[in-house]
């Protein structure tokens, strides 16, 4: 089976993903902490478009005849796991921000007293 | 000397924050009352501010866990020695109030739950709510070690000790059952007395059968990962 349509469309993909990726780090639309996952994602895509038989390998050992679905497979786990990190993320930030919001109101109503003095 | 600190967390409450306020002078007139109003856009903190009761103000709407959270970092700020929850929606009478402040006092315990459930008490509730608890009763009996029979009852009584854990610990959207498995995961002691509680008088409550399966999953969620957070 010829899959050089699948390499070549898998090659532009990521380097779009990276051009991307860089682009938006440039523009400070994300902060370069959270682009380093998106960068490795885009690392391994461009590795497997051009190491195919990687793909087939990993596919074989997981019992897997067909290569390309490996690699929806992989990408699915990986997808998974970046939206549980995205919770914690989302979470942490929650907490945090009404940690704020209520040192925010209790000063407010210290500023207030004060000023009634 | 004692001080009590009433804390009532209050959003949208314009039609009953006036009855509650003079509910809780009429019945508890030595206690100080902090209204703590979430983010509310009608003329709750105004009405409040309006007969000389203290409010403080969330910037936006942040839930009922952060709003009695902010009433616990307010009591422990300013030294009170022990806390009453009474919510801005007229549920809870007043006069009942005294009651579990003393049973704080009396059986030294940290944290005292006005319970709807254990007399006749007037309060029945839907059979789904009915049902809810007692599956929350059967979880928390089970991770808890005590039997609690009303969970969500958020007419409390809280210790200074109560106080000060609950300022610095994160409570959800369902700050009362959750407190229940951290406090007591602190080694606080914690009692139930019945009370009467009034059917809600104003405005619809929030839940319906489709959001009450939503609540009991993230309910039990909240009760089962605070025991096991605490027990690290």
């Amino acid at each position: 089976m010829n899959f050089l349509l699948l390499k070549i469309s898998t090659f532009f993909l990521s380097v779009f993903l990276l051009v991307w990726i860089f682009s938006l780090v440039r523009r400070r639309l994300l902060i370069e902490e959270y682009s380093f996952l998106w960068i490795c994602i885009a690392a391994i895509f461009l590795v497997l478009s051009f190491f195919h038989p990687i793909m087939d390998k990993v596919a074989h050992w997981l019992g897997i005849d067909y290569g390309p679905s490996a690699l929806f497979l992989f990408f699915n786990v990986v997808t998974l796991f970046i939206l549980i990190h995205v919770s914690i993320q989302l979470s942490d930030y929650k907490s945090k921000k009404r940690i704020l919001a209520q040192e925010i109101a209790l000063l407010r109503d210290k500023v207030e007293e004060l000023s009634l003095r | 000397m004692k001080t009590t600190l009433i804390i009532v967390p209050a959003y949208q409450e314009e039609l009953n924050i006036l009855r509650v306020l003079e509910d809780i002078r009429t019945h508890i007139p030595q206690a100080d009352i902090l209204v703590v109003n979430d983010g509310s856009t009608d003329q709750t903190a105004h009405l409040a501010r309006g007969v000389g009761v203290r409010v403080i103000d969330h910037p936006y709407n942040m839930g009922i866990g952060a709003s009695v959270q902010t009433g616990f970092k307010y009591a422990y700020e300013h030294d009170y020695s022990e806390a009453l929850q009474i919510d801005g929606d007229y549920q809870h009478p007043a006069q009942e109030g005294p009651r579990l402040l003393q049973a704080l006092s009396e059986e030294k315990a940290d944290l005292v739950i006005g319970s709807r459930f254990i007399k006749q008490t007037g309060y029945r509730g839907s059979w789904l709510r009915r049902t809810g608890n007692r599956l929350f009763q059967w979880v928390n009996a089970l991770v808890v070690g005590q039997k609690i029979v009303d969970n969500t009852s958020g007419f409390r009584a809280y210790s200074r000790r109560a106080i000060e854990l609950l300022s610095q610990t994160y409570l959800g959207d369902y700050p009362e059952p959750e407190s229940i498995g951290y406090l007591k995961s602190q080694g606080c002691s914690i009692i139930e007395i019945p009370v009467q509680m009034r059917s809600r008088p104003e405005g619809a409550s929030s839940i319906t059968p489709l959001r009450s399966v939503y609540y009991m999953v993230r309910v039990l969620t909240s009760i089962i990962s605070f025991n096991q957070h605490s027990r690290r």
